[in-house]
């Protein structure tokens, strides 16, 4: 049966009009995802308008195809501008901009593409196998267990923060209290919107992110003079298969950053954007003794791009057999279900698991088209970076307040994206890390929700009631501990060695 | 001003605004301020310690953190190293004054005359400004760039307009 469904899923693709919506949403996701505070949500959403009566499989790979590509999209801005596209591929910001600022774009982007690829095939292969054994575990983790993840996501924060460990707590402390602005969704009471409907709905998060990483680069090459690529773009040596090698060099880390992208995925709610944080720290984690990550290192390129590859397929299962959205383009793709006919639920599992291997194929082919594509547009990407500040500033600066303003329809966003900008610029000069302010925005809600409902199910002491929800908040205890047991080790050897 | 008197200001700004944070959210309701409450309690707790190892220690070790003080690392080592950002040249950069006014400029444009032709406008006056070419290609640039931008948010990406803060004078003008 379920290699008649996988036959039968391949088959439904093979027409031509699936084959060309299929493409038509790639290069649609690709410009997409390049543009800032655009990602894949805002191009599936407008891309629904477009989808009513035409064949399931080709509206499905309309749809899907255009997310995926907005992935890779997100990535290059990433690795280009220190612009995360989305917030899901804030990691490649860490060393896929030092790679570019070292000449190294093409190796980068090459690495990125090819992880992104291979991610996302791997992904849905386990996918495909994994499904009878996915279900039961997905059915034990309740509110507590997410809580534990969202609070592992924030404790990674200390892994990668050694060095300037107060200032970026400090930092994700901001990053939370600005997640807060707006109607608390427990108890609809409006918190820190001094009276403004401008603040109920809370600060978008794609725009402070356009504030903080686009507006606040602008600002400090201005300042800083010369170009975002420190040496001369001609003597650029880096080549898009030098990053194709990387990746196949490094396929044990791709494996892993993969499952574990998978594992992201599958669990509802979570979304992708733990998942690229949590490839990264892995990826540090489990590196040689000698390997400096954030200055360039091409394994936090593959890592975060290989799980946000796989991170697509993983979303799948909860939004397919539970009508319970992966992440927020997963709740998109359950308005197209619904639209077609197509109804979730555990039936999709049994009945329907030709539609469900549909998907995956799309995942597939969508992943390596978007590959195709992106590496072929690679060594013009590449010199982005390059061009004269004098027509970058101002380009670039525009792009991303008409970004900013897109992201909603509101002009008051363009001046949440400028607020942010200056903020941004600051938190650079004076080293406090707006990565860890980005990634307690992203939690701070999540935490919110799950410890609410946690304390309301299980009591005040659900931490120590709940097997699964100790054996987690051990392992945030450890993750907190790991920057000070690294240290006290350097120590220790350097006094062996004196 | 010396950086330290900067890191100073910066500290004292941040634990204002977790004062603040605090007194506020005691408006709030009990569940409305569980997570607020603990968390601006925190962060004056780590901009606190912040403000003291940072005076403490000599100025040229404002990079190394409390962490290698807590696990007693020998401090004739080196200091963790500084991001790398590039001294500015002096000759090619400018005045951080300079850029806040650009964005400002950028901001205002986009308020009272809408995105498209304020961006139109701060692209030719900055180009213009820079020096990168004469007014005609300046003028040339902007209008590609604006004309690209309208195509792909309005036109492809169904964008509704914001016609500025000056659009109903402007009607009122008859233009």
């Amino acid at each position: 049966m379920l290699l008649d469904a996988i036959g039968s899923g391949l088959l439904q693709l093979a027409t031509p009009q699936a084959m060309l919506f299929m493409c038509i949403g790639v290069v649609y996701g690709l410009i997409v995802g390049i543009l800032p505070g655009l990602g894949g949500i805002v191009a599936m959403a407008l891309l629904l308008p477009f989808t009513y009566g035409f064949e399931t499989a080709a509206t499905l790979a309309l749809l899907l195809g255009a997310h995926i590509a907005t992935i890779w999209g997100s990535s290059v801005t990433s690795i280009l501008f220190r612009v995360p596209g989305a917030a899901k591929s804030l990691a490649l910001c860490f060393d896929g901009y030092p790679m570019t600022q070292q000449g190294r774009a093409k190796q980068a982007l090459g690495a990125s593409g090819f992880a992104a690829m291979l991610g996302g095939v791997i992904g849905a292969i386990f996918l495909a196998i994994s499904i009878p054994v996915v279900r039961p575990i997905m059915l034990a983790l309740g509110p507590s267990e997410y809580l534990m993840m969202a609070l592992w996501g924030l404790t990674v924060i200390a892994t990668f923060s050694e060095g300037t460990l107060i200032k970026g707590m400090i930092a994700a402390c901001v990053g939370v209290l600005l997640a807060f602005v707006g109607m608390d969704p427990v108890t609809a009471t409006p918190r820190f919107t001094f009276g403004t409907i401008y603040l109920l709905d809370g600060i978008s998060f794609p725009v402070a992110m356009i504030g903080l990483f686009a507006v606040a680069e602008m600002m400090k090459l201005y300042v800083k003079g010369g170009k975002i690529v420190e040496g001369d773009v001609s003597d650029e040596t880096s080549t898009v298969m030098e990053g194709i090698r990387d990746v196949i060099r490094n396929r044990w880390l791709v494996l892993r950053s993969s499952l574990l992208g998978l594992w992201i995925g599958v669990l509802p709610g979570i979304g992708a954007s733990v998942g690229g944080i949590a490839a990264y720290a892995q990826a540090v984690q489990t590196s040689g003794p000698d390997e400096q990550f954030g200055n360039g290192n091409v394994k936090g390129v593959i890592a975060p791009d290989a799980t946000l590859g796989a991170n697509e397929g993983g979303g799948l299962m909860p939004t397919l057999a539970f009508g319970i959205p992966g992440g927020e383009s997963m709740a998109i793709l359950l308005v197209a279900f619904i639209n077609l006919g197509i109804a979730p639920g555990p039936q999709m599992l049994t009945d329907q698991l030709d539609v469900v291997f549909s998907l995956i194929w799309i995942v597939v082919i969508a992943n390596v088209l978007t590959t195709g594509l992106g590496l072929l547009a690679a060594p013009w990407l590449a010199g982005l970076p390059a061009l004269n500040p004098k027509i970058m500033i101002p380009l670039v600066l525009s792009v991303c307040f008409l970004g900013a303003y897109a992201t909603r329809g509101m002009i008051e966003d363009v001046v949440t994206a400028a607020g942010f900008g200056v903020l941004g610029y600051v938190m650079d000069r004076y080293n406090y890390s707006r990565a860890n302010l980005v990634i307690g925005m992203v939690l701070a809600t999540m935490i919110e929700r799950n410890l609410q409902i946690s304390l309301t199910l299980y009591g005040d002491w659900f931490i120590f009631t709940r097997p699964i929800t100790t054996a987690m908040f051990a392992f945030v205890v450890l993750t907190i501990c790991l920057p000070f047991w690294r240290s006290w080790r350097k120590r220790r050897a350097a006094e062996a060695r004196a | 001003m010396r950086r330290l008197v900067q890191e100073n200001i910066l500290a004292l700004l941040l634990l204002a605004l977790f004062v603040a944070i605090l007194v506020m959210s005691f408006g709030y309701g009990p569940r409305a301020r569980m997570v607020p409450v603990p968390i601006s309690v925190l962060g004056i707790l780590l901009t606190l310690a912040q403000l003291y190892w940072q005076n403490t220690r000599p100025e040229d070790d404002l990079h190394v953190d409390l962490l290698q003080v807590l696990t007693k690392e020998d401090k004739s080592r080196p200091a963790s190293p500084a991001p790398d950002v590039p001294e500015p040249d002096r000759a090619e950069g400018g005045s951080i004054w300079v850029a806040l006014g650009f964005v400002g400029a950028l901001l205002a444009l986009m308020l009272l005359v809408g995105p498209f032709i304020g961006l139109f406008l701060f692209i030719t006056g900055y180009l213009t400004a820079s020096r990168y070419g004469n007014l005609l290609l300046a003028l040339g640039l902007a209008a590609s760039m604006s004309v690209a931008l309208y195509l792909i948010f309005v036109i492809g990406l169904q964008l509704q307009v914001y016609h500025g803060v000056l659009d109903p004078v402007v009607r009122s003008l008859g233009l």
